[in-house]
């Protein structure tokens, strides 16, 4: 199962960085890692941080920036989804939009942090306007194939999560 | 895993990354992938390249299907503009065709010694056994029934009815056409018959005389209708008549290509009105 999970990752950040580079909207690209992490954090929340670890660091290698800072972003986006995965009902409907939009604005304000603390990049108010908003989109756009994935991945009955009490949607 | 272990693996991974970055961020060009980065990324080349080159592939695939409907499109246009222009070459051609016909009839006008009164071919017989040929001139520009018709090559026929604004002209080749005609070098005198063909039919030349074929034919101006020296055409064949053996009969090649006329002059008597 670790390796298929591992195949999957390696295929969507090839998938990411050679063909969906070549097609931006709104100058942004859709980053089928986020809806990944989310879907298996949902599923399996113990494996959220290692999995947004590895497709981080994935990136990072892949991508030309600084190995550690995409890293440390989808690492805390694969935490947090974990821990929603462990408090609410994940066979929710909307809950996969949802959490994946809330994970790309998560991950877009922990770089943004990362950047302001490290000084790597000046980092502009501007970058959580319209750009957000067409990742965000653009995300959502990848998370039917993500989930499904994982569906397919993890076919048997879902145990609840130990403290899983609350309905987020 | 419970909440509280997941949460100090996760600072301890935390902390790792920190840790990674700081080192990075130190370094000059604010990037070390070290030698497990370096392997992986090699690791890694092979199928970006394959996805690389099906993308360029499948990108190539895209462009030539566009090119080809931008072409098709370009082509459609490029043939509409050949049929554009194919239209506009026939149509200027067609007008310096009539040009030079209307110059060889104005020269004609201007030599001829009668009144001349131009006038269009408007239309044709649809009958193949006779040969006439209706134009824009009629009684009201003074055209009468027996006006001679002519182009600047020789004789076409006389009108034989008219109207206010038409006048039907009867062709030399129609059967019902006989004109009186002498034979420019041997002036031996016949006459000239429509036979509904292409070539005219001469009657009445004499045995005795030395006609020769391509003799220049022309009106006699006995009969009335056709004044005298209309170029009828040149004596194409000659043969002695059958059963009568003080005549010979031939044929003659028009000098008008009677088929094809289109613009025409009607010799009009002295004392009509003048155009």
């Amino acid at each position: 199962m670790v390796a298929v999970v591992v195949g999957l990752i390696l295929l969507s950040e090839l998938v990411h960085s050679v063909w969906l580079v070549r097609f931006p909207l709104w100058g942004q690209v859709a980053d089928p890692a986020i809806p990944l992490i989310v879907a298996v954090a949902l599923r399996r929340p113990g494996w959220g941080p290692a999995v947004g670890l590895g497709a981080g660091l994935l990136q990072d290698l892949l991508f030309g920036g600084s190995v550690g800072l995409l890293a440390l972003a989808k690492l805390v986006v694969g935490h947090v989804a974990g821990v929603l995965g462990r408090t609410v009902l994940v066979d929710q409907p909307l809950l996969p939009w949802a959490s994946t939009a809330l994970a790309t604005v998560l991950q877009q304000g922990v770089l943004a942090a990362v950047l302001a603390v490290t000084g790597l990049l000046p980092v502009s108010s501007a970058a959580f306007g319209l750009p957000l908003l067409g990742q965000v989109v653009l995300n959502m756009l990848a998370v039917w194939p993500a989930f499904a994935a994982v569906r397919w991945l993890w076919r048997g009955p879902r145990m609840p999560g130990s403290r899983e009490r609350y309905r987020a949607v | 895993m419970s909440g509280r272990r997941a949460t100090f693996l996760f600072l301890v991974l935390v902390l790792a990354v920190l840790v990674m970055l700081t080192g990075q961020v130190r370094g000059e060009d604010r990037r070390h992938l070290g030698p497990l980065g370096t392997g992986i990324l090699t690791a890694l080349a092979p199928a970006q390249t394959v996805m690389a080159r099906a993308a360029d592939a499948l990108s190539q695939g895209w462009q030539l299907y566009t090119e080809i409907g931008r072409l098709r499109v370009e082509n459609a246009r490029l043939r509409e503009e050949v049929q554009r222009l194919t239209r506009e070459v026939s149509r200027l051609r067609e007008s310096a065709q009539a040009a030079q016909r209307l110059e060889a009839l104005l020269a004609f006008k201007e030599q001829a010694p009668y009144r001349v009164l131009a006038a269009r071919v408007i239309g044709r017989d649809p009958a193949s056994w006779f040969a006439t040929i209706v134009v824009d001139r009629g009684s009201g520009d003074g055209v009468v029934r027996g006006n001679p018709v002519v182009t600047a090559e020789g004789a076409v026929g006389r009108v034989m009815e008219t109207t206010p604004f038409t006048a039907r002209v009867l062709l030399l080749s129609d059967p019902r056409s006989a004109v009186g005609v002498i034979l420019q070098g041997s002036r031996e005198v016949g006459v000239v018959e429509g036979n509904g063909q292409g070539d005219l039919l001469i009657k009445y030349l004499s045995r005795a005389s030395a006609v020769r074929s391509g003799d220049v034919v022309i009106t006699s101006g006995q009969g009335g209708v056709f004044p005298r020296g209309l170029v009828i055409g040149r004596l194409n064949t000659i043969r002695p008549a059958q059963g009568a053996a003080v005549f010979r009969e031939g044929t003659v090649r028009p000098a008008v290509d009677l088929s094809r006329l289109e613009e025409v002059l009607v010799l009009l008597p002295e004392g009509g009105p003048r155009h």
